[in-house]
């Protein structure tokens, strides 16, 4: 690849970050913090690859009978003729690899990658006991002497095995954490997550004996369940390659495909969770609705 | 446009191309045609191929790939304009003055050097390939490609954020990372060989030289360094990816039971998925059944050696050096990761 067509490359790739990120689909592939990183890194690769082909250009009437010349000469394959017109020393040109660059800009062309959904969800299931636990409250109540030897979040308890959940100790006594009052209001809304938290570990039981509005797509039931579906909600912490799916559990036929994104408003049935179900709790379903995806389908 | 008449053919240019060249013998389809090309079909074909691919690749791996490419793109502009930076206004005398001649001291320091570099390991490659090219001992600059991904400020504090419960975890992680780098870092002074790199351009590039400085070595340095470098990074991403959907994160849960194992395979773990060094706490902090010394090693190998930093590796510094360099790094970060989890943790836990 000639140093005209890099620098076309890089100005192509850089107006593609700027335009996924004005039009607000890159919430789709990291975490909306980026965006910022993402427009200066985008005009920089403008930048460079427009002032690439300007001076390119300009270098170019100087060596151009010089080129003409070693063209006739030059064999005709796999001999990247030697560049004269960039006598800096950091020839790439006898490189293909420049060329792969065109795979994720022709694949965000061509596809349009939509957020991880609900085959991701099934994929990247695991025990939701440990999983995305920044920023909750401190243990407290029954939960605070087992939850020394945690891992995040501070409740994990940890008999010196490496097996926290599902050992004797933690199946005696259930971990609890102090949570913040609800949100004023009827239906009070919460982060899939936040609720999942709740569910697993508020002694005060606040999502159990209020309804709570969360927002998340259909998905398959998960294991341990038969029958019913999963309201769920990827969480990413940097780009959706770290995604990993928040649950709960609707003991009810669906009425909407999967995939659909839903407002519900839901309340969790107490001791539902367990190690065989991946900690995935049951709720009680008050009303649901579709809504279109949110602006960041993701939460994190 | 001389670049046109100038550049090279190259495999999947179209076969009208050779014809033509002997009717008129200045014109040779270059890669800006080959480029045109490219995107003219993708736009005329937009259907067929977006329904060809949507069946060809596994669900989601489209949206991890483009994520992976588009989450590190910022970093290795840093990178690149960092050591376009270096190679336009840093004299290779400046690096032999600061940096001490001994390898006993000089690892060291470049090492801790790495805790000033705010961004994940992609954005290191390129300016260790400059500080080689500046006149910095390949050890020194090498361990400062692999520490500073792993101790960088924003790591930590990422660190810190997904293990609240666990606080050493984030010292525990600097120390390993430091470790890893110094100790590779020294291990390549005794056994690595510069044959094993690359060779420069400035040997192939007829007058040319690649100890020049000036601003003008600036714009070529970043659009030579990140094509380079980014074309790397995308055979990278497309291994994470893969490896990303088609594993499902549930076979983690399997091997917990054996610390042997689960030690190994959260080097592998690290190895294939290639986090950004910034998310993997939180991954590691998701793996509820591995001893808290698995999850040490899964810090350590992963912002020093993976799948995405081996192929960028091996297109910057040459392949046969990374087929070198790689398994040293995984032993090292393996065994490092170990001995400090031990060391901190006073146990596997």
């Amino acid at each position: 690849m000639n140093r005209t067509t890099q620098s076309a490359v890089i100005a192509l790739l850089g107006g593609l970050l700027i335009s996924i990120t004005v039009s607000g689909r890159f919430t789709s592939y990291v975490k909306p913090g980026f965006g910022p990183l993402l427009l200066i890194a985008g005009g920089i690769l403008i930048l460079v690859g427009v002032l690439s082909i300007v001076s390119g250009l300009r270098a170019a009437k100087k060596v151009d009978e010089l080129a003409e010349v070693e063209v006739q000469i030059a064999a005709p394959v796999h001999s990247g003729p030697a560049d004269h017109d960039d006598s800096h020393g950091h020839s790439h040109e006898r490189s293909k690899a420049p060329w792969l660059i065109l795979a994720p800009i022709l694949v965000l062309l061509l596809l349009a990658p939509p957020a991880l959904g609900a085959d991701a969800v099934a994929r990247n299931a695991g025990s939701q006991a440990l999983a995305g636990l920044g920023g909750v409250a401190a243990p407290s109540g029954t939960g605070a002497d087992v939850g020394a030897g945690g891992t995040a979040g501070g409740y994990a308890p940890n008999d010196g095995s490496g097996h926290g959940i599902g050992t004797k100790a933690f199946a005696k006594q259930r971990p609890t954490m102090s949570f913040p009052a609800l949100p004023a209001g009827k239906d009070p809304a919460l982060t899939l997550k936040e609720f999942i938290m709740r569910a697993l570990y508020d002694g005060g039981d606040s999502v159990s004996d209020n309804n709570i509005t969360v927002v998340g797509f259909i998905a398959a039931p998960g294991d341990g369940y038969t029958g019913g579906y999963s309201l769920a909600r990827m969480t990413i912490s940097c780009c959706a390659a770290d995604a990993s799916p928040m649950r709960v559990h609707v003991d009810s036929a669906a009425k909407y495909p999967v995939n659909t994104w839903v407002s519900a408003v839901i309340s969790a049935q107490t001791g539902t969770a367990s190690a065989d179900n991946d900690y995935v709790p049951t709720v009680d379903l008050v009303s649901i609705s579709t809504i279109t995806q949110p602006s960041d389908p993701y939460e994190h | 446009m001389t670049d046109l008449r100038h550049s090279h053919p190259t495999p999947s240019r179209p076969p009208a191309g050779r014809s033509s060249g002997k009717v008129r013998p200045r014109y040779q389809p270059g890669s800006l045609e080959i480029f045109g090309l490219i995107l003219l079909t993708a736009v005329l074909l937009r259907t067929q191929l977006a329904d060809l691919l949507t069946k060809v690749l596994p669900s989601g791996w489209a949206t991890v790939f483009v994520a992976i490419c588009v989450q590190a793109t910022p970093f290795l502009v840093l990178g690149v304009v960092v050591s376009g930076a270096i190679a336009a206004f840093v004299p290779a005398s400046f690096f032999a003055r600061v940096m001490p001649s001994s390898p006993v001291l000089a690892v060291p320091l470049a090492g801790v050097c790495g805790i000033a570099l705010p961004g994940c390991e992609c954005g290191s490659v390129p300016i260790a390939n400059r500080l080689i090219d500046r006149g910095v001992r390949p050890s020194a600059a090498l361990a400062f490609l692999l520490s500073a991904p792993a101790i960088n400020p924003i790591v930590l504090v990422a660190t810190a954020v997904a293990f609240q419960a666990e606080p050493s975890m984030v010292w525990a992680r600097l120390v390993a990372g430091l470790v890893t780098a110094v100790l590779v870092g020294w291990i390549w002074e005794r056994i690595g060989r510069p044959e094993w790199m690359k060779p420069k351009p400035r040997n192939r590039v007829t007058g040319a030289d690649g100890q020049e400085t000036g601003p003008a070595v600036f714009l070529p340095t970043v659009r030579g360094d990140f094509t380079q470098a980014a074309g790397f990074l995308v055979i990278g991403a497309a291994a994470a990816a893969t490896l990303n959907t088609l594993v499902p994160r549930e076979f983690m849960a399997h091997v917990g039971s054996s610390v042997f194992l689960s030690i190994l395979v959260m080097g592998a773990l690290a190895f294939f998925l290639a986090l950004c060094s910034e998310s993997d706490a939180f991954v590691a902090a998701s793996f509820s059944t591995i001893p808290v010394v698995g999850k040490l090693v899964f810090l350590t190998v992963g912002p020093a050696v993976d799948i995405k930093l081996f192929a960028m590796q091996s297109g910057t510094f040459g392949r046969r050096f990374a087929v070198r360099f790689a398994p040293v790094t995984f032993v090292v970060a393996v065994l490092v990761g170990v001995g400090t989890g031990l060391l901190f943790f006073g146990g596997w836990r």
